[in-house]
C-alpha cells in the first residue's frame, strides 16, 4: 500500500507546514510592533 | 584513589570500526557532486571528488575488514567516536576542496569543510560567485548532512539498530528522544526535512522566477538556499549572501525556513502529530521569545539611534532578518560585514552578539549556548532566590516544560551552567587570538569569535580568504568545540589521557 494512500498522510504534513507558517507570521507581527515602537520612542 | 583503566586494543578497534562507517557515509555523499561534475563536464572537480570519495571509501573498507566487531558501545566509546568523527569528517571532506584549487592552503580548506559540516557557514573560498556547480552543491550537501547529524544519517542507514545507536545519538548532543526508537526518530527528522524541502524549495523557486531568474537557475539557487537555511548553516550561493536577490519575498521565505530549522524536532513532532500548544509551553520557546524580543528591541533602538534605518520595512528586512539569522544560528546576511562595524553603531551589533551567543533550540540544527541551557540557568537562578527568601524548612521545587513537565535538578542546572561557561571560555579564546594579531579592534574580535564559537556564521569581515592560518586554526577549534557542545571533546581528552597514563586491565 502506497504511503500516500495512508489516511492522514497529507493532513499531517499540511498541519506541520501550516503551523510553521503560523509561527513565522507571529514572529513578524511581534517584530513589526517592536520596530514601530522603537521608531516612535527613540528621538 | 580510583585507578583509570587504559583502553585496550578492542576499544580502539570499536572506535575505528564506527569511524569507518562515518567516512563511508561522507565518501558516498561525494558521489553526488561527482556525478554532477561528470554530467556537466567539470573535469577538475570530478577528479577532486573521485579522489576524495575513493580515500574515504578505502578507509572504510580497511576499517570494516580489519576492525569489524560486535562489541557493545559504552558511553565513553560513543563520546570518543562522536568527537573524532567531527574531526575526521571535516578532514575527509576537505580533501576534494583542497584539490579543487579554490583555497589558499590546506588550513583554509579544512576551515571551509569544518564550517560546512558544523553548519557555521563562514566561507573562505576564493571567488564564491563563480564556482563549478558540483563544488557549490557539495558545500551545501555538507551543511544538510552536518545539520541533520553525521551520526544519525550514517547509522540510521547502515547500523543494525538497538542500543549502539542510542549511545551515539545522545553523544551527538541531542538529548531529547523524539520517538521511542532512534531509527524512527531519524526517519521522522527525514520526513520533516523532506516535506519542508518540497514546500520551501517550490516557494523559493516561484519567488526567484518572479524576480527574473531563469527556471534552471531558480531551481539551483532554491535548492541550495533551502539546504543552507533549514540546516541553519548559512552558506550562500553568491558572495553577497541573501542581499544578492534584492527580494523581500525571498528574505521572508528564507526567514521562515530558518525559523523551521531552529525548532527542535520534538516541537516539530508536536506540530505534526501532537498538541501544538506544547510549542507555547516549552521552556525553549519561552526563553527564545523573551530573549529575542528584548534583543530585537535593543537592536531597533540601536539602529534608529545610529541613524541606520528609519522605516519599519528597513528595520524588518535588515534588522529582523539578521536577528533571526543570528538567533537560529544560520548566518545568512542582508548586509556586507563592514556594515556592522561602520554603520550600525555599537548597540545594534551588541544585540546581534547576544542573539548569537544564545543561539537556537537544543535537538535542532541550531548552534549557540542553546535556549534550553539559558532557560535552565535562569530557572536555577530563580530557584536559588526562592530558596533564600523562603523559610529554611520549606521544600522548594522548580519545574519547567521540555517535552513533558520536568523537575529542575541540581545536576541539570550544573550541567547547563558549566556548558554556558565553557562557551564563554571559547569566545574568550577566539577574542584574544584575534586581538593578538594586532590588526582588529574589539568589536570585530568579539563579533567574529562569538559567531564562530556558536556556529552562527554572521561575519563582520574578519573571516576571509586572506585570514591568518593561526586564527583559522583557533576558529576551527572553536567550531569543533561548539558543535560538540564540549562534553564529547573533554571525553576524548580524558580517553587520550587514560591511553597515556591508565592502568592496564588485569
Amino acid at each position: 500500500m502506497s504511503r500516500r494512500a495512508i489516511p492522514g498522510f497529507w493532513r499531517e504534513r499540511a498541519r506541520g507546514v501550516g503551523y510553521v507558517v503560523l509561527l513565522g507570521g507571529a514572529v513578524l507581527v511581534v517584530a513589526t510592533l517592536i520596530a514601530t515602537a522603537a521608531l516612535v520612542a527613540v528621538p | 584513589m580510583t585507578a583509570i583503566l587504559r583502553p585496550d586494543a578492542d576499544d580502539i578497534k570499536l572506535i575505528g570500526y564506527y569511524l569507518g562507517k562515518v567516512l563511508l557515509g561522507l565518501g558516498l555523499l561525494q558521489l553526488i557532486p561527482l556525478v554532477t561534475a561528470l554530467t556537466l563536464g567539470e573535469w577538475n572537480s570530478a577528479s577532486a571528488f573521485a579522489i576524495g570519495a575513493a580515500i574515504a571509501i578505502i578507509a572504510w573498507a580497511l576499517s570494516d575488514g580489519l576492525l569489524a566487531t560486535r562489541q557493545p558501545l559504552s558511553w565513553a566509546h560513543g563520546m570518543v567516536i562522536v568527537a573524532l568523527a567531527w574531526l575526521l569528517g571535516p578532514i575527509a571532506t576537505a580533501v576534494p576542496m583542497l584539490l579543487s584549487g579554490r583555497f589558499t592552503d590546506p588550513v583554509h580548506a579544512l576551515f571551509e569543510s569544518m564550517s560546512a559540516l558544523t553548519t557555521t557557514g563562514m566561507a573562505v573560498i576564493h571567488d564564491l560567485d563563480h564556482p563549478p556547480v558540483s563544488e557549490d552543491l557539495f558545500r551545501h550537501l555538507l551543511q544538510i548532512a552536518g545539520g541533520l547529524g553525521i551520526i544519525i544519517v550514517v547509522l540510521s542507514v547502515f547500523a543494525a539498530g538497538g542500543a549502539r545507536i542510542t549511545t551515539l545519538y545522545a553523544s551527538e548532543g541531542r538529548d531529547e528522544r523524539v520517538l521511542p526508537n532512534i531509527i524512527r526518530t531519524a526517519r521522522f527528522i527525514f520526513q520533516v526535512a523532506s516535506t519542508l524541502f518540497v514546500v520551501g524549495t517550490t516557494a523559493l523557486v516561484i519567488a526567484l522566477v518572479a524576480t527574473g531568474f531563469t527556471f534552471p537557475r531558480a531551481v539551483y539557487h532554491g535548492v541550495n538556499l533551502f539546504f543552507a537555511s533549514f540546516a541553519t548553516g548559512g552558506f550562500s550561493v553568491m558572495q553577497s549572501s541573501i542581499i544578492y536577490y534584492h527580494s523581500a519575498t525571498v528574505e521572508l521565505l528564507v526567514g521562515l525556513i530558518m525559523v523551521a530549522g531552529t525548532l527542535s524536532f520534538g516541537l516539530h513532532l508536536a506540530l505534526w502529530r501532537g498538541d501544538p500548544r506544547d510549542v507555547l509551553r516549552h521552556l525553549e520557546t519561552r526563553t527564545l521569545t523573551v530573549t529575542t524580543s528584548l534583543l530585537f528591541a535593543l537592536l531597533c533602538v540601536g539602529l534608529v539611534r545610529a541613524g541606520s534605518y528609519d522605516t519599519v520595512e528597513a528595520l524588518l528586512r535588515k534588522g529582523l532578518f539578521t536577528m533571526v539569522s543570528a538567533a537560529s544560528s544560520t548566518g545568512h546576511q542582508v548586509n556586507v560585514g563592514d556594515t556592522y562595524l561602520y554603520d550600525w553603531g555599537l548597540l545594534a551589533p551588541a544585540a546581534i552578539v547576544g542573539a548569537m551567543a544564545m543561539g537556537g533550540m537544543a535537538s535542532s540544527t541550531a548552534g549557540g549556548i542553546k535556549a534550553l541551557r539559558g532557560g535552565i540557568t535562569f530557572k536555577s537562578l530563580t530557584h536559588e532566590i526562592r530558596r533564600i527568601l523562603l523559610p529554611e524548612s520549606a521544600l522548594v521545587v522548580t519545574t519547567y516544560h521540555a517535552g513533558k513537565r520536568q523537575v529542575l535538578r541540581d545536576e541539570n542546572a550544573r550541567a547547563a551552567t558549566t556548558v554556558l561557561l565553557l562557551f564563554i571560555a571559547s569566545y574568550l579564546l577566539g577574542i584574544t587570538t584575534a586581538l593578538a594579531y594586532g590588526e582588529l579592534d574589539l568589536t570585530q574580535a568579539i563579533f567574529e569569535a562569538v559567531s564562530v564559537g556558536s556556529n552562527i556564521g554572521v561575519s563582520i569581515g574578519v573571516v576571509n580568504p586572506g585570514m591568518p592560518d593561526g586564527l583559522a586554526l583557533v576558529y576551527i577549534l572553536q567550531m569543533w568545540l561548539g558543535r560538540l557542545e564540549f562534553v564529547a571533546a573533554f571525553a576524548l581528552l580524558g580517553y587520550l589521557f587514560s591511553l597515556a597514563r591508565g592502568r592496564a586491565r588485569a
